[in-house]
């Protein structure tokens, strides 16, 4: 352990304690001499000295008081006076007793004020782990974290300089007087731990360490003992994971926020595209219900309707998709046919339909099941907007429903070129879009995470199984109540 | 060509417009209204056959103004909205409208369901007052008292009722009741039904959660018992 006492000022260089001491111990020679006093009370007056610096500045000038304690005792006080020799055995004995207690109390002396000085400096260090563990604890949190981190540790120990390397960020914050740079390979040594301490540049380092996983480095030059290192080291940690969870909270939080706005704004404006529908569907009907109009023009105002119509159900969906999207949907669950289901999307998808052959299977036992129907039917016209897209020209679809053990299975099928084994589960996340063909075929890739979410809402599942080359079968599994069941 | 008079209340112009021009020529007497408080007003200072009323307006909307146009008025209301949820559809017939059509809709429908709401069963005038223990049904003069205070039904409201009482104790079934009221193009709206139904307890049963005169036969339909 590094032991420095921090408490007292340095006023005193060293020199100057070694020339206060000669001083001192001259001092007491004179007054002795001058006062005349006899040899014994001379001998305790130097041993006075001698204990009064070994408690004020240590063992070393201690030592160095006693003997020239012991010089001047012999010099000036021990006949014969004016020599070092000495003539008494007995004196011998005196001038050695002096020299041992001189040392061997000043040693007791010097080593109770260094247990004092140690306990002073950890108490104080405790103090300061405490302030800074509260300072700690009570920020706010924001990225700014590690930057304050660093200062804040520099504040409270008083340290000259202070390198906080956040692994995740791979960036370092500096705070203090110094500055402190930590090599690229020294950070590695350090985090492979093969180095704490790093002589040549008066540093010592810690791994900051999250659970097992280490999360940066600390690097500190300054006076302070390992153990406190090692415990700054744990509140930084406490602090960067605090900072860090904060973080992930406020980022889900305002990914949250964005997307119920995103709802509401496409709420608001797919409602604003209903109201020219509405003027357009109410003119167009009128007109067509007139039997005037014939031939050519009957065509071109029915194509005006129809295309009223797609546009229509196009608001529509987005509606429900932001709805759906934003999170806030419920279920409107009644008891429905699943062949009414099918024949209702593919009435409704007939225009984009075209010619295009619709094999539509139904089980022949299958009887009504409870489902929100709206957005089932939403589900299936997106999934067959989906194999329109993605199949070739004039190749089938298939669409079907049956029954598969406690489950009602809605699919769609198409010929088109199937997904691979690793798209299959991608394909429902949100806003992705297939790698073979994502420039080729428009879409937002939100249709497929919604068509999971609607089934995921059921208590189902949607899921695709597919063989390159050779088309894909999108399934819409949903549990059967158990009275549907028996 | 009917001669109804007919009050368009939508904030929007072009929706007015061409309501207007249409219904005109079906020879509707056409009236228009801006907002919800234009309706009020105009409602307070002459008597409409029958209400379309936009559900989202600005300023009082649709539903509290349908609800301030039930208590003073017996027109026929027909709620017109972009919403189609279910809670949408029962939340108009709770608040007094006798039908609802989701924009944009093709106008032979809306047509179709003004007529249906202008439908009054034909009753003959020789048809007899019905007496049902605290109940009296008059068809000729279309009202309706309860231990001899008069209470006030809307026309379809009074259809239902009249249509259930002169076939007591028979279970009609869900279908045949909106057929005969609504016209030949109901059916499925069940809901109508339950609304209807429960409007028509609130005015003449003591208790409407264990009502006396008009039995709920779940999954089939209703009947009157005197």
């Amino acid at each position: 352990m590094q032991v420095v006492p921090t408490m007292r000022k340095r006023s005193w260089n060293a020199g100057g304690k070694l020339f206060a001491t000669i001083l001192a111990v001259a001092g007491v020679t004179v007054a002795c001499l001058y006062a005349g006093v006899n040899p014994t009370t001379t001998g305790f007056a130097y041993l006075i000295t001698v204990l009064f610096i070994a408690t004020g500045w240590g063992l070393q000038k201690a030592i160095v008081a006693s003997l020239a304690g012991v010089l001047c005792y012999n010099f000036f006080f021990l006949p014969p006076v004016g020599t070092f020799t000495i003539v008494d055995p007995q004196n011998w004995v005196a001038l050695a007793a002096f020299l041992v207690t001189a040392i061997v109390a000043s040693h007791l002396s010097a080593s109770a004020k260094r247990q004092a000085m140690d306990s002073l400096r950890r108490q104080l260090e405790l103090e300061r782990l405490y302030s800074l563990g509260r300072s700690l604890l009570l920020d706010s949190g924001d990225q700014r974290v590690p930057v304050r981190l660093a200062r804040r540790v520099a504040e409270a120990f008083e340290l000259r300089a202070v390198a906080l390397y956040d692994l995740s960020a791979g960036q370092t914050h500096l705070a203090g007087a110094e500055d402190l740079t930590i090599p690229a390979d020294i950070l590695n040594k350090v985090l492979t731990g093969e180095m704490k301490n790093d002589e040549s540049s008066d540093c010592r380092y810690a791994v900051i360490r999250l659970g097992t996983k280490p999360a940066g480095v600390l690097g500190i030059r300054g006076v302070v003992s390992d153990t406190a290192v090692d415990a700054i080291s744990s509140l930084v940690a406490i602090g960067l994971e605090r900072a860090r969870s904060q973080e992930i909270e406020n980022l889900a939080k305002a990914a949250r926020q964005s997307q119920e706005l995103k709802s509401t704004l496409l709420d608001a404006i797919a409602h604003e595209f209903k109201t020219p529908l509405t003027s357009i569907k109410a003119a167009t009907t009128t007109v067509l219900a007139d039997d005037q109009f014939t031939g050519q023009n009957r065509e071109l105002l029915s194509i005006v309707n129809e295309e009223t119509d797609r546009l229509d159900n196009l608001v529509s969906d987005a509606i429900q998709m932001s709805r759906i999207e934003g999170g806030k949907f419920k279920l409107h669950r009644s008891l429905i046919a699943p062949n009414e289901v099918i024949n209702t999307v593919v009435a409704q998808m007939r225009a984009r339909l075209e010619d295009r052959p619709v094999e539509m299977n139904v089980g022949r036992d299958l009887r009504g099941v409870s489902i929100d129907r709206d957005l089932i039917q939403l589900s299936l016209r997106q999934l067959v907007d989906n194999a329109l897209k993605h199949a070739p020209g004039h190749s089938s679809i298939g669409i079907g429903a049956d029954r598969a053990g406690t489950e009602v299975v809605f699919w769609v099928s198409d010929d088109g070129p199937g997904i691979s084994a690793a798209e299959a589960e991608r394909v429902f996340e949100r806003f992705y879009r297939g790698q073979v063909n994502r420039h080729a075929v428009p879409g937002s890739g939100v249709g497929l995470a919604v068509v999971r979410e609607i089934a995921r809402a059921h208590g189902g599942d949607a899921t695709v199984t597919s063989e390159p080359g050779k088309g894909a079968r999108f399934v819409i599994r949903l549990p059967l109540a158990k009275e549907e069941i028996e | 060509m009917s001669s109804a008079k007919v009050l368009v209340v939508d904030d929007e112009p072009q929706i007015r417009r061409v309501m207007k021009t249409t219904l005109t020529g079906q020879g509707y007497e056409v009236h228009e209204a801006r907002s919800g408080e234009e309706a009020l007003d105009a409602v307070r200072e002459q008597r409409f056959d029958l209400i379309l009323l936009d559900a989202n307006m600005p300023g009082i909307g649709g539903l509290d103004a349908c609800r301030a146009i039930r208590a003073t008025s017996e027109a026929a209301i027909v709620m017109l909205t972009v919403r189609s949820g279910e809670e949408d559809k029962v939340a108009a017939l709770d608040a007094g409208a006798d039908d609802y059509v989701t924009k944009p809709f093709s106008m032979p429908e809306l047509l179709a369901r003004i007529r249906a709401s202008l439908r009054r069963i034909p009753i003959s005038s020789d048809s007899a007052l019905i007496q049902a223990g605290d109940l009296e049904i008059n068809p000729a003069a279309r009202t309706v008292k309860v231990d001899g205070r008069e209470v006030r039904l809307t026309p379809k409201e009074f259809d239902l009722l009249h249509f259930l009482a002169t076939n007591p104790n028979v279970t009609i079934a869900h279908t045949r009741l909106l057929q005969a009221v609504w016209g030949p193009d109901y059916g499925n709206e069940v809901e109508y039904l339950r609304t209807f139904i429960n409007q028509v307890r609130k005015k003449i049963e003591n208790d409407p959660a264990h009502p006396k005169h008009v039995i709920t036969e779940p999954w089939v339909g209703y009947k009157f018992q005197p």
